[in-house]
């Protein structure tokens, strides 16, 4: 019996016993559904996670500190044990990363310890940080104004604005919606020395650009050349100058071309001894997490499928015990083992891959009515914004995955009852009923 | 009509059946040699054995010990798929409970034996209208079984029988489930197979008036063959010894 005469004999067979074909492939029908269905809510849960997530971080900017306090101070993403080599991060080191494969620039940051803003009568504070002027570029995209750190020229953060409050009635948000570049704002420092004697120094500082919004610290950081925050710092010590050249910094930021960049980068950065802080280690743990949460949804719909499966090899059975006397009636007539085997076991496949069909297509049909139906609500609640993107996302492996599982199954499942029917002997076969 | 050579030669077969402790003898010693054309009637009493012999012949049944040979293939040799293909090529069968597949039309039925032997669809369905006219039913073709009468569809039976073309017919008490009008329409199409066509054909019955059709009768009884004739039984008197057996 040729592969199209099986395929021809399969489907009379099927569509001859369809009543009990279409019941049976209605438990697969819900199983791959609900496989479908489920594992979309959890992709689309994590696509929606991380969309929200990646609009707040720059994918391929890492931030290496010395120190695991920094470290943490910047959002708990950093996961290197502690400094066991004694390296430092000195410009040598940075001008080794900077080597590094799909790195665009590296600069070393240091921030000012102390200092208060003000612009007129307002006062407002920003972590204030010296970065390497010609890398600037490499990290930063103005709103407005222009990239360019001359000495007392500042880039600030878009949020920045914000933080200016009224010293008189401590009200915030006074400055919100001016445009301060081209402003000048004045950079108050203020330190006391061993003996108790107080001493003030106020730095006009004239605002060259805005910085487009991160959604990260950048939004609340203003950026000097690196050499004025290392004198300022001296200044507010009392004289005592840091030797970054021989010690080292606390922090350097590093831009690479790509996100694939980012893992090498990081993988290096650990093994030399630093801490390494990535929003793509936040998203590859977002990942984790939804990865655990769709196999959980995937694994109650497997749970369905398997119940499908027995139902198969349930209907089978029957189908079996119901077509004992055609059994022996196709031995009787020539047909041989093989032949009564490939039969079954294929109108078994049938009945799981369409059910597989149809219940993909069921799934994908579900998924998108909750999508339309459900996202808006669900968004609504959970506080974020889907940004047009439904809740329920299938990826295009899925459906074929499903189908070729449902395949697999009907084709599992029927082995068993094949092999009765193989085993009838045709003469009792034929006098039954 | 007689050849040389045998079609069917069956030596010293028995078939014994485990009944818990003890031993069935269904056939005991038979031997026999059936050739070409012959329309040969097999009959006895209940239990008497003669299903079990035509399964055996048919190569449903396997024997015990002894030897069958039909057209030059000896049976018991063959594996299980090989006596398969052999039972598609060689012989037609017909049953009592006409076994048609109930969800299958006239015409699948009877083309149906064709699938296993890699006829094409076509051809299939060509052959299986053209013995469904041979058998008056021509204009039922697209008919499930149900919607038939009991002598229409062991018509249909016979004209599943035919399909492949084998070299012998071979059919347990295939008027055992009819009324006197359908039987009589069956062991019609049956005679002119042989007498038209040369059919080989052999017919199980306990039924005495199918009995006048064959052109040989075995008689069996306990599984051995206890009488052997040839030609018209009605002028042969053994018979008339042995109605007594009939428990019609
Ligand atoms: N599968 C079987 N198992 C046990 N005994 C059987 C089986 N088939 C037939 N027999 C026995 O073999 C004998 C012959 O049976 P059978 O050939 O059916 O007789 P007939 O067709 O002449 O009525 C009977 O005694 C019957 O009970
Ligand atoms: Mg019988």
């Amino acid at each position: 019996m040729g592969f199209l005469e099986l395929l021809r004999i399969i489907r009379q067979n099927l569509i001859r016993t369809r009543v009990r074909v279409m019941m049976t492939a209605l438990g697969v029908l819900i199983g791959a559904a609900g496989v479908v269905l489920l594992v979309s809510l959890g992709a689309g849960l994590q696509r929606s996670a991380i969309q929200s997530f990646t609009g707040a971080g720059d994918l391929t900017l890492v931030t290496i500190n010395n120190q695991s306090f920094s470290a943490e101070g910047a959002g708990g993403g950093a996961t290197a044990s502690g400094n066991n080599k004694k390296e430092k991060l000195t410009d040598t080191k940075l001008a080794e990363y900077e080597e590094f494969p799909g790195v665009l620039g590296v600069s070393p940051s240091v921030m000012l310890q102390g200092g208060l803003l003000r612009y007129k009568r307002m006062e407002g504070y920003g972590q204030i940080a010296g970065i390497n002027i010609e890398k600037a570029a490499k990290f930063f995209e103005v709103e407005t104004g222009e990239l360019r750190l001359n000495t007392n020229e500042v880039v600030i953060g878009g949020e920045i604005v914000n933080n200016f409050y009224d010293p008189r009635t401590y009200e915030y948000g006074v400055l919100a919606g001016t445009d301060l570049t081209g402003k000048t704002i004045t950079l108050v420092l203020q330190r006391t020395d061993a003996e108790g004697h107080y001493a003030e120094q106020a730095i006009k500082l004239r605002v060259a650009g805005v910085l487009k919004k991160s959604g990260n610290e950048a939004d609340w950081s203003i950026y000097v050349g690196i050499k004025q925050v290392v004198d300022w710092n001296t200044w507010l010590a009392n004289g005592q100058k840091k030797n970054y050249k021989k010690d080292g910094y606390e922090t350097a930021y590093v831009k690479l071309d790509s996100i694939e960049s980012v893992d090498p980068l990081v993988q290096q950065v650990k093994s030399d001894g630093f801490y390494a802080f990535s929003p793509i280690e936040i998203i590859s743990s977002i990942k984790q997490t939804f990865g655990i949460i769709q196999i959980v949804l995937g694994g109650i719909a497997a749970i369905a499928l398997l119940v499908a499966a027995i139902n198969i090899i349930n209907s089978m059975i029957m189908a079996i015990y119901e077509r004992t006397g055609e059994i022996g009636l196709m031995k009787a007539i020539g047909a041989t083992n093989r032949d009564v085997m490939l039969i079954f076991i294929g109108e078994s496949a049938s009945i799981g891959f369409f059910g597989g069909i149809a219940g993909s297509l069921f799934g994908l049909l579900l998924g998108y009515i909750i999508g339309v139906l459900a996202t808006p609500i669900i968004a609504q609640q959970m506080g974020f914004d889907p940004q047009g993107a439904s809740l329920v996302y299938t990826p295009l492996w899925l459906p074929i995955f499903v189908l070729l599982l449902c395949g697999t199954v009907g084709t599992m499942a029927g082995v068993y009852p094949a092999l009765r029917a193989v085993k009838l002997d045709p003469l009792e076969a034929l006098r039954s009923k | 009509m007689q050849v040389d050579e045998p079609l069917i030669r069956v030596k010293d077969l028995s078939r014994h059946y485990q009944m818990g402790g003890e031993v069935v003898r269904a056939l005991d010693g038979i031997n026999l040699s059936i050739y070409q054309g012959q329309f040969v009637g097999i009959t006895g009493p209940s239990g008497s054995g003669k299903s079990t012999l035509l399964y055996v012949l048919g190569g449903l049944d396997r024997p015990t010990t002894g030897t069958v040979e039909i057209a030059g293939t000896e049976i018991s040799k063959l594996t299980e798929d090989q006596l398969s293909r052999h039972r598609g090529r060689t012989v037609g069968f017909i049953f009592q409970q006409f076994n048609l597949i109930a969800t299958m039309s006239a015409l699948d039925n009877v083309a149906f034996p064709l699938v296993f032997s890699g006829v094409s669809l076509k051809e299939r369905n060509e052959r299986a209208s053209r013995l469904l006219e041979m058998v008056g039913l021509g204009d039922r073709q697209k008919h499930k079984p149900v919607e038939l009468s009991g002598g229409q569809q062991q018509r249909v039976s016979i004209a599943r029988a035919l399909v492949s073309n084998p070299a012998v017919v071979m059919a347990d008490e295939p008027t055992g489930n009819l009324d006197s009008k359908s039987s009589r329409d069956v062991m019609e199409i049956l005679t002119r197979l042989n007498r038209e066509e040369g059919r080989t054909i052999i017919l199980v019955t306990h039924d005495y008036p199918t009995l006048q059709v064959t052109s040989r009768q075995v008689l069996l009884r306990d599984g051995q063959v206890v009488a052997d004739h040839s030609g018209d039984f009605r002028s042969a008197n053994f018979f008339n010894l042995q109605t007594s057996e009939f428990t019609q």
